[in-house]
């Protein structure tokens, strides 16, 4: 190609001439606008850092040129991530941010904040700059849609632009608490309503985007959303439902994700009536369309609801499941390209089985329609796709099914899960690691008949490998997987699972610094506990009576109420054991101490629990002396007289227990 | 019991005829807003962008336009500019007008890109069209696979001197400088959030679809020539039926 008019053009820009370099300017950015070659080409020849100077000597600099650089800069922009980072690179962030000040010409304000909404669109440009100083106020003022004065139509066309660019650049920087919060402050929320009802719908539909991301899982703002005043009659939830039914995907979709995260921050309140009967089967009705709209719609649908059995029921009743079941089989894999980087096809075939895996999550009627849509084999398949959101989404899946023992123990077995499963555990990708130690934990409780395969193909090995792994929710999930492989277990399942993962590690397991995980390698000892008096007595063993009664006595004085839920099963469990069990219990006065401190927690599960441990200690396998005195002990320590003084009881299950504890120690 | 009489009565291909004059009479009796027939106008006229147009229509109706006029200039100057055969010009005005359009359309770029090329080839200029080709449209085609068909079809315009004989001789038609036309003013209305289509031509392939439903049942005068909208009765057809509004 022939680059010498190019460098020509690059070398005009030090012309001290204003209208050479304006000249010079609007030839760079004819060639560049839409050319990714030519992007490049300019990056090459070093046009970033002249572009930046125009904004930095502000004195000898006029508007005309600024205005052209700063179309040039958001033109790069527009060239992806590299671009940006070349951007960033040269400081350019800054004074664009200057130039949205409402003293400026209202064409330079356009521009850089076209600029800037370009940058912002890539999600590792750093969003810190625009807290400083003015900015953010500068940004909010220009929301008013009649912010830059227009006089001509022509004009006020250019001002809205300018107010959805402005709303634009807020939607992409409100990532985290901090960031919704100063957005907040500074008085977002009234302008962003207010520009819902301007009556150009790209304005509209970018100050619905704004308001979505700035009450994402903030339940705080979206009430403050939800009751903040509009300039019409109507309110902010009203006007929304309006713009869920407007003519263009487009606005719908964005409305109904608007509407999706108020809900989901449980801000919807009266009108939560309409999320079932508008916003849901708007979703559905938007995978029938094009683009992006079908490729974000099922992403909106799995989480508006996800963790909510109702909408879960409402989706099946829909014709969801079959729409999204033709994307993963009948999408094309497409192969990416400069616009489109991941690749509509994959995005898509992702975002449909994060769908396909929130429907099936909580109910079985969910799970029933997946499998009728026979496509169990693609799930399959996608688990070992090249793009690891759709492993992870597929991954999903298979755990939502799998919570189905008829379906585990029939199409998860024939579509042969295990095999590309487990392989998913040594994924590159932790996201995938988590999401598949976590469907493994369905695949090997006692009932799953993959779990002999999976401890045949090294499941055991693996999943301690992953126990010691450094991303806590892979860490838990793995501990997780391990307890559920021991429950109700034979005796050498038990066993072969503590010589890999040996008492030490269960003991400091117990004592991590997640809590998390403290709950579930105490669920495991309970597990290894249980059934049978060789179990108990392994566990006795493994870790010898003395560790065993400390690490008990420790965790009892825990504040948390599933630590001590846990731990009072561990009691329960070896207190079904024999003499010598029961005995080293006894032996303890500070453990029984809490038992009888913990027969009146407020919660009655612990109530229960506690119950539990006091029949087990007081049972009499014979009348042998030695019961005798352990019931002897516990009367003298004030145990009868507690749960004599439990027989009225709010709870049935504890008022079950307190009889039959009762009846034991009128026995002695 | 089944009256099998009744069944037939269905089907009788004996169709109840109205006449003209009673046509005629049903329809006066449908009421129009005379001004919402003229909104449909200045709607056809401001989204097409025939900015004279509009405006005398406007001192005629006493409709002002539902946009500045100026906005329609500058969307017919656009379009003047892809009509004459100068892309380049209608390039770096669409770019004044918001440079973001044809960065985030790269289907749209792609066939601007490609209207040039034509207009290189149609004026004659073909080592500027192999050059062009090269270092534009190639790229595109690399970095949008779905491009590469349109690109070798127009390539195809250099190996045949006689274009009437040409298969892809539609390419250096009026229509394919209209078709670029229409989507550039396509895009540019929805970025100023407008409506991209006019009402006028999709009522009218309604008119089109209704009589043809209603003639199923009914016998009635039909409009067969939409320019003249003459009224013709039975199963009389006029060969040209079709009208330009159609085929835009």
């Amino acid at each position: 190609m022939n680059s010498l008019k190019h460098e020509q053009a690059v070398s005009e820009l030090d012309s001290s001439d204003p209208a050479v370099r304006v000249k010079a300017l609007r030839f760079i950015k004819n060639h560049i606008i839409g050319n990714k070659t030519k992007k490049d080409l300019y990056i090459r020849l070093h046009v970033i850092p002249k572009l930046v100077k125009f904004f930095k000597a502000k004195d000898t600099v006029d508007s005309q040129v600024q205005i052209q650089a700063a179309i040039v800069l958001g033109s790069f922009a527009y060239g992806g991530e590299e671009n940006v980072t070349e951007i960033v690179k040269h400081d350019a962030v800054k004074p664009l941010l200057e130039c949205i000040s409402l003293q400026n010409d209202p064409r330079l304000i356009e521009a850089a904040a076209r600029a800037l909404k370009a940058i912002y669109k890539c999600p590792t440009a750093d969003k810190n700059d625009i807290f400083v100083e003015n900015h953010l106020r500068d940004l909010i003022t220009l929301l008013n849609p009649d912010a830059l004065n227009p006089k001509t139509d022509r004009e006020r066309i250019a001002s809205i632009h300018t107010a959805e660019l402005a709303a634009t650049i807020i939607a992409r920087c409100c990532d985290t608490n901090e960031q919704q919060m100063q957005i907040a402050n500074a008085g977002a929320f009234p302008a962003l309503v207010n520009l819902l009802t301007c009556g150009f719908s790209k304005a509209q539909e970018a100050a619905l985007d704004a308001l979505a991301y700035l009450c994402r899982e903030n339940p705080e703002f979206g009430k403050a959303i939800v009751e903040t005043k509009s300039e019409t009659s109507d309110s902010p939830v009203k006007i929304m439902l309006n713009l869920i039914l407007d003519k263009s995907p487009t606005m719908r979709l964005i409305a109904a994700k608007c509407l999706t995260h108020l809900s989901r921050a449980k801000a919807i309140g009266e009108y939560s009536d309409d999320v079932t009967l508008i916003v849901l089967p708007t979703l559905v009705k938007l995978l029938d369309e094009k683009g992006p709209v079908r490729e974000e719609a099922p992403h909106v649908l799995a989480y508006l609801i996800r963790d909510n059995e109702e909408l879960q029921k409402a989706a099946c009743d829909s014709d969801a499941v079959p729409k999204l079941a033709d994307f993963v089989t009948h999408v094309v894999d497409q192969e990416s390209s400069y616009y489109d980087p991941v690749g509509d096809g994959d995005k898509l075939k992702e975002n449909a089985l994060m769908a396909l895996a929130a429907i099936s999550s909580l109910t079985d009627d969910g799970r029933k329609l997946v499998v009728e849509a026979k496509i169990i084999p693609h799930i399959v398949a996608a688990m070992s796709h090249r793009s690891y959101g759709i492993r992870a989404a597929a991954c999903q899946c298979t755990r939502s099914l799998s919570r189905s023992i008829n379906i585990l123990r029939t199409s998860l077995v024939d579509a042969g899960i295990a095999t590309p499963l487990f392989k998913l555990l040594s994924d590159e990708s932790t996201d995938v690691q988590t999401t598949a130690c976590a469907t493994l934990c369905n695949l090997v409780l006692d009932f799953s008949p993959m779990k002999r395969m999976i401890m045949e193909l090294g499941g055991i090995e693996k999943l301690v490998e992953l126990v010691h792994s450094l991303d806590n929710t892979l860490r838990l999930n793995a501990i997780w997987a391990l307890k559920n492989l021991v429950y109700q277990a034979e005796s050498e399942i038990k066993e072969a699972v503590m010589k890999v993962l040996t008492y030490q590690t269960m003991e400091n397991l117990i004592s991590d610094q997640e809590t998390d995980i403290q709950e579930q390698a105490l669920n495991l000892l309970r597990n290894l506990a249980c059934t049978r008096q060789h179990d108990i007595e392994e566990v006795f063993k493994g870790l010898s009576e003395s560790r065993l009664m400390n690490v008990i006595e420790n965790k009892l004085h825990w504040w948390n109420e599933e630590i001590i839920k846990q731990v009072l099963y561990v009691i329960n469990n070896i207190a079904t054991g024999n003499e010598r069990h029961k005995s080293a219990i006894m032996n303890r006065a500070n453990i029984l101490k809490y038992i009888l401190t913990y027969m009146g927690h407020t919660n009655p599960e612990i109530r229960v629990v506690a119950m539990w441990v006091v029949i087990n200690l007081s049972w009499m396998e014979d009348k042998s002396a030695s019961s005798q005195v352990r019931v002897q002990k516990l009367r003298e320590m004030g145990f009868e007289e507690k749960v004599k003084s439990m027989t009225n009881d709010d709870n049935l299950d504890v008022r079950e227990r307190v009889k039959t504890a009762l009846n034991q120690f009128s026995q002695v | 019991m089944v009256e099998y009489k009744e069944l037939f009565v269905g089907t009788s291909s004996q169709k109840k005829v109205v006449t003209k004059d009673e046509w005629v009479k049903k329809l006066s009796n449908v009421k129009i807003d005379k001004n919402d027939l003229n909104k449909l106008i200045m709607n056809y006229f401001v989204i097409e962008g025939y900015k004279d147009a509009a405006e005398t229509f406007s001192q005629e109706s006493g409709l002002s336009p539902s946009i500045d006029v100026d906005s329609i200039q500058d969307r017919m100057n656009i379009r003047n500019a892809i009509q004459n055969g100068n892309v380049e010009e209608a390039i770096e005005r669409v770019n004044d007008l918001n440079p973001e359009i044809l960065d985030t359309n790269p289907k749209l770029y792609f066939h601007l890109q490609q209207q040039r090329l034509i207009e290189y080839i149609r004026e004659g200029k073909i080592a500027e069209a192999l050059e062009f080709a090269q270092d534009e449209l190639a790229p595109r085609g690399e970095e949008n696979p779905e491009f590469l068909e349109e690109l070798e079809r127009t390539m195809a315009l250099l190996a045949f001197d006689d274009t009437n004989v040409s298969p892809v001789g539609d390419l250096l038609h009026p229509s394919q400088r209209q078709r670029t036309a229409s989507e550039l003013n396509s895009a540019i209305l929805i970025s100023q959030s407008q409506e991209k289509d006019p009402k006028l031509p999709n009522m009218i392939k309604m008119l089109v679809w209704a009589q043809d439903e209603l003639e199923e049942e009914l016998s009635f005068p039909k409009v067969n020539n939409l320019i003249t909208a003459e009224l013709v009765e039975g199963n009389k057809t006029t060969a040209n039926s079709d009208s330009n509004f159609l085929s835009k």
